[in-house]
């Protein structure tokens, strides 16, 4: 047999006490498809994880085409010849489908010029997909953007490609095109690792399978020789533990909660009921709608259909709404939804139902204190005192507070989030018993988990998901943890067929608004219509003294608002760039003063330029290094900037050599040289954006950094060249601006701080990373520069000059966000 | 924050010409005959207008003449780098409304709001228009300059003041019109060592660090007091309690130099509203009022009237003018340096006590308007609303 081209050998990784995986061994050869089986948490993830040089393992080896993995590095491992496809998309939302996959092949593979768009045309072509390259990741269904993942993979040439669910978000056709794809990839030699809940896939596409389960491996098969049952058997594999209260099996036929076609974002045309006593469990692999289910009668997620409550109907559409028609939602994720961590016992059990304890907002101390002590009796919590922070409690008894919380509301309908996650056995026994009691009482609960056992331990009856279907309900004999993991997992159901894309000019029109440039013709042409208007109404508005004042102060924010974008591309924001302008004017006065000409201009600005560098190193350090938000430690920097400025020149000194300001002044025409050299500027930096792999680099991390990481992009080194590059160019601006101001003055230029954000936001800039245009900020800087002069002209009320650009801001950053938010919900909702 | 802005920016640049501005101060702005461009068409020759500092004083810069005025269609831009709070509508409502005398002058009016980089792309865009005349308070200083000297250079007569550019009167621009800073010291010092009969222990609170105008009034006030043994300035001879001319610093401030000092007879301050500020904080200490040597301000007026009406003469005040009426002379240089007409009237002022509760010069309280109003300019409230606006 010829070499593995992945292996695996007795790897161990613990996370703290927990050990995620114990002497596991895993090999791949060439042409074979290995499947990897288990439940939530078997430790397949952490397994990849390891592989793809993401985790590093405790002991053991991965050895990747024969060579060894030798340090933790996802690029290591690509560069070795491994490709992930993870489950969830790894696609990067700002960039395009074209720009997507160059970023991801190392610059040796990757195609130039012309060629480039032939090479991504049959890259999409091999994996069947239908994305135009210009399309945006982020305007893609997710089976698309799966498409493309796996387009992005192959490009690699991989040696071994990691599929991790990857048929979870694809109808029916897509996977049969996946399932063709593996088939020709295993044709060409590839080994492929195969995740997946879904036996009967696992069945049609595997050669070998391998079952985990809790950490170990449990048996390595060829795919013929293995029933389902067997595998099944050893995905499983607990006994039953004796843990769960007694089921009277006499729930009240009247149903307590009915909900008839419930859908939602990950769901569809779900029914359930419960009835009075009952406990009822929602099971499934992962992801497959039943939280969404929970969460929607909860209110916390919007959905339609309608849902009863003993007889009335019910409108879920806000948690308040749900609780007060008796449905409370018990969070499973305590952190982030359940308690409040630095408050009390006491505070943390009342606060749902803080108008019973409380008159006229006081809270009646005495009430809220016997409320927290019953509380604490009852359900036996065990702590220091209601007066103790819920903090110091452990996991379960947390949990209990929370249950606590949620009973005193008096609920009919307890919908209850994965009630024993993180909650030790003795916990988990009170807990159930917790659930049963209040269930007997007459009410319903539902109880969603990952945990098999607990649900056929708990439940009186399960309703099983998959892709968003309630796909078997299972009660008395075949309540068992067998059938819950089997119904999930051997589940055929498919995602219904995506409805065809909207065609026609509407989605060309949309796809315009959502593209880099729409804000930039925008912008174009209100410029135009600006000078039209003001021109019109006095013609000296383009007299060659108005233009080039006008132009001269453009390129100084144009520079600036270049450099701005550059940190906001990736995803980063720079404030201190308005006082960095204000302090290169002042030492630009120790420099160019006086009779020192071009020299002087030459020297200062180089002395400029490198204090910029200073600058921005410091920024960009202090948000990798010291990891602090780019607000504070650029905000540290404007104030120390703005400090240094006065200390140098604590009065105004140093007047501009005069042949200084000629020089920096020189037109051509009416068109100052500072601005020609800043649109050739804007132009070149438009094209490194969008054809280097600098610009798709910087675009990247300020789409996703995580992703960014994934594909192998220096995500920190990135990020502090974006800022230094951001404090070079506004020093630029700062040179020219010293023109204008003739003198070193401290405390001027931090307005640019804000203008460059404005005039960088106007040209479609996202605040949030990742997009944005040169050309589109240019255009933004000019106008903005323009409305001041126009303003003027038009003789307009003082007023218009800050509304103009600020509806303009406002109503540029509006359309631009509705787009991309509704292009995103479309997106997740996987309709379009 | 947003007076101490404009009064910030407008100061800090006094430094490098304070030598200049005496120099030039003295011999007053009488510079505007050198154009030769549409040279004088009514007053050829001879001098139009001569006022004198006296005069200018006791009327605040009102004269029934419009000789400055010419007959020639001009336009003239008024602009002002910061331009929103009370003491830019007054001095705004100076200048128009002076203009306003002259039928053939057309204004343009434009505010920077603290904006300096919009100030100069203003200033610019109005010269561009083809103003004749340009009337400014650069309150960015030294750092307008360049932009002043750019419309000087285009043929607009460009009249700063209020806030020093630096340059040479001259030649950068025609003049620059504003008072003498260091009076104010010797004023203030003077009435205190008066009004506390040679014997007091007296602080001093100022704008921001080592600003120059502060600087220079202290300086005055150590030196009266050195001929005064029995006067004793407790903040120091050096530098001050700075107030950034932010009321409410000038609360906390007073309010520490309270705790610190048992015996606080007088308070001289460079800013009328910090001085208000400073009543309350000894109100707040239920400390009884000392007597203040400050600018005007509306407020303290009424301060004093409601504190003699209760029957309290320990408080005593004397004020010098906020001095937007300055703004009429500016008009005037600008528009008759435009028409090419010779005026003859002085650039910088000595103004004087305007306001002496100890000499019989009550200090005036209009209740109709706010603290921030300034009795001195003679602007009425019409004035203020029609022309107090960009």
């Amino acid at each position: 047999m010829t070499t593995d081209v992945l292996r695996l050998d007795s790897i161990t990784k613990t996370f703290g006490a927990v050990t995620a995986l114990s002497d596991v061994s895993f090999s791949v050869g060439p042409g074979e498809v290995h499947a990897l089986v288990g439940e939530n948490g078997a430790g397949k993830s952490t397994l990849m994880g390891v592989a793809a040089g993401a985790l590093a393992p405790d002991s053991g080896t991965v050895d990747i085409g024969g060579r060894r993995l030798s340090r933790v590095a996802p690029v290591h491992a690509q560069e070795l010849g491994l490709a992930v496809v993870y489950q969830h998309a790894t696609t990067l939302d700002d960039l395009t489908v074209a720009e997507n996959l160059l970023l991801s092949v190392p610059r040796s593979q990757r195609p130039t010029g012309r060629t480039a768009e032939q090479w991504v045309r049959s890259h999409l072509a091999e994996v069947g997909s239908s994305a135009r390259p210009s399309d945006r990741a982020e305007d893609l269904g997710p089976a698309q953007r799966q498409l493309v993942e796996i387009a992005r993979a192959l490009a690699l040439r991989s040696s071994v490609l990691v599929l991790d669910e990857p048929t979870e978000s694809l109808t029916e056709a897509e996977s049969d095109l996946l399932f063709d794809q593996i088939g020709r990839l295993r044709e060409r030699g590839a080994g492929i690792v195969y995740i997946s809940h879904r036996f009967p896939e696992v069945r049609r596409v595997a050669d070998r399978i391998s079952v985990l389960r809790d950490g170990r491996l449990r048996g390595t098969f060829a795919a013929s020789d293995v029933t389902e049952e067997q595998v099944l058997e050893l995905i499983v594999g607990r006994e039953v533990d004796h843990v769960f209260p007694e089921r009277n099996g006499s729930s009240d036929p009247a149903p307590v909660l009915v909900v008839r076609g419930l859908s939602g974002a990950r769901f569809s045309d779900v029914d359930l009921t419960a009835g009075s006593g009952e406990i009822l469990g929602l099971a499934g692999v992962e992801g497959n709608g039943q939280r969404d289910v929970l969460r929607a009668l909860a209110g916390l997620t919007t959905s339609t259909g309608t849902v009863e409550v003993r007889g009335h109907a019910v409108h879920v559409d806000r948690p308040a709404a749900a609780a007060a028609a008796g449905i409370v939602h018990l969070p499973g994720d305590r952190h982030a939804e359940g308690v409040f961590l630095p408050m009390t016992v006491r505070e943390n059990a009342s606060v749902l139902v803080l108008d019973r304890v409380s008159k006229l907002g006081l809270v009646d101390r005495a009430a809220e204190r016997a409320l927290a002590d019953r509380a604490v009796s009852t359900l036996s919590i065990r702590t220091a005192g209601i007066e103790a922070p819920v903090s110091s409690l452990s996991g379960g008894n947390q949990q209990k507070v929370l249950f606590a919380r949620s009973l005193e509301a008096e609920p009919t309908v307890l919908l209850a989030d994965e009630p024993t996650r993180g909650v030790d056995v003795g916990a988990r026994v009170e807990i159930y018993r917790l659930l049963r009691e209040f269930a007997e009482e007459g009410n319903t609960v539902v109880v969603l988990s990952s945990d098999a056992v607990e649900l056929a331990g708990l439940c009186d009856r399960v309703l099983v998901f998959s892709r968003g279907q309630v796909v078997r309900e299972l009660e008395a004999e075949t309540l068992t943890e067998r059938e819950i993991t089997g119904a999930a997992i051997t589940s055929t159901a498919r995602r219904t067929e995506e409805s065809a894309t909207t065609s026609g000019w509407r989605s060309r029109l949309r796809s315009l608004a959502r593209g880099d440039y729409a804000p930039s013709l925008v912008l174009a042409l209100l410029l135009l219509v600006l000078v039209a208007v003001v021109t019109a109404k006095n013609p000296l508005f383009l007299s060659s003294r108005n233009m080039s004042g006008v132009l001269l102060l453009t390129a100084v924010l144009a520079f600036v608002s270049f450099g701005q974008l550059t940190t906001l591309l990736a995803g980063s924001i720079d404030l201190s760039v308005g006082p960095l302008v204000g302090l290169v004017v002042v030492v630009m006065s120790f420099f160019a003063a006086g009779k020192t000409g071009s020299t002087g201009l030459l020297v200062g600005t180089l002395v400029c330029v490198g204090l910029a560098v200073v600058v921005g190193l410091a920024n960009g350090l202090g948000v990798r290094l010291v990891g602090l938000p780019p607000v504070i430690a650029t905000l540290v920097s404007f104030i120390v900037l703005q400090g240094l400025a006065l200390l140098l020149r604590p009065t105004p000194d140093g007047y501009i050599d005069s042949a200084v300001i000629k020089l920096l002044q020189t037109k051509v025409g009416p068109v100052p040289v500072a601005m020609i050299v800043v649109v050739l500027l804007g132009l070149v930096l438009e094209w490194v954006l969008r054809s280097t792999t600098v610009g798709r680099s910087l675009r990247a991390v300020g789409s996703d950094e995580t992703r960014a990481r994934r594909v192998g992009v220096p995500v920190g080194v990135t990020i502090v060249l974006a800022h230094v590059t951001c404090a070079v160019l506004a020093a630029l601006g700062g040179v020219v601006l010293t023109s204008l101001i003739g003198v070193g003055q401290a405390g001027i230029g931090s307005q640019y701080t804000l203008t460059s954000i404005a005039a960088v936001v106007l040209g479609g800039a996202s605040i949030f990373g990742g997009r944005g245009s040169f050309v589109g900020a240019l255009l933004g800087a000019l106008l903005l520069q323009t409305i001041v002069s126009a303003t003027s002209f038009l003789n307009l009320e003082q007023a218009w000059q800050q509304w103009l650009p600020g509806l303009l801001v406002l109503g540029g950053a509006a359309v631009f966000s509705g787009a991309r938010r509704r292009a995103s919900v479309l997106a997740s909702t996987g309709q379009e | 924050m947003v007076t101490t802005r404009r009064r910030l920016i407008g100061v800090v640049s006094l430094t490098l010409s304070a030598a200049l501005l005496t120099a030039c101060g003295s011999s007053g702005g009488s510079s505007s005959d050198s154009s030769g461009s549409s040279a004088s068409s009514s007053a050829s020759g001879g001098t139009a207008l001569t006022l004198t500092e006296a005069q200018e004083l006791s009327s605040a810069g009102k004269t029934d003449s419009t000789a400055f005025c010419g007959t020639t269609p001009i336009t003239l831009a008024v602009h002002d780098g910061f331009g929103v709070n009370a003491w830019s509508q007054a001095s705004l409502a100076a200048v128009r409304s002076e203009a306003a005398k002259c039928s053939n002058v057309t204004t343009v009016v434009q505010i920077g709001e603290g904006d300096l980089q919009k100030s100069i792309s203003q200033v610019n865009s109005m010269v561009a228009q083809g103003a004749n005349a340009l009337v400014l308070i650069p309150d960015f200083g030294q750092a307008q300059l360049a932009s002043i000297k750019a419309a000087t250079d285009a043929g607009t007569k460009v009249v700063p003041w209020a806030a020093d550019p630096g340059g040479t009167a001259g030649s950068d621009y025609v003049t620059y019109v504003d008072w003498s800073s260091p009076d104010a010291g010797t004023l203030w010092a003077n009435w205190m060592v008066k009004t506390l009969g040679g014997k007091g222990n007296v602080v001093f609170i100022g704008g921001p660090a080592g600003n120059p105008v502060t600087a220079g009034q202290l300086k005055s006030v150590v030196s009266v007091f050195a001929q005064n043994p029995g006067m004793k300035l407790l903040t120091g001879d050096k530098d001050w309690p700075v107030t950034n001319w932010d009321p409410a610093t000038a609360q906390k401030v007073t309010a520490s130099l309270l705790a610190k000092y048992p015996q606080i007879d007088g308070i001289i301050s460079d800013y009328g509203t910090d001085a208000l500020a400073a009543t309350r904080a000894m109100q707040a200490a239920n400390r009884p009022l000392v007597p203040i040597a400050t600018l005007e301000a509306n407020g303290l007026g009424c301060l004093y009237q409601k504190e003699k009406a209760a029957g309290d003469n320990k408080f005593q005040l004397a004020t010098i003018s906020a001095r937007n009426w300055l703004g009429r002379v500016a008009a005037r240089q600008a528009i008759a340096a435009a028409e090419g007409i010779k005026i003859d009237e002085p650039s910088t002022f000595h103004l004087p006590l305007i306001e002496d509760s100890t000499a019989g010069m009550d200090p005036k309280c209009d209740s109709a308007q706010g603290d921030d109003f300034y009795n001195s300019n003679q602007i009425t409230a019409d004035e203020l609303a029609k022309y107090g606006k960009p």
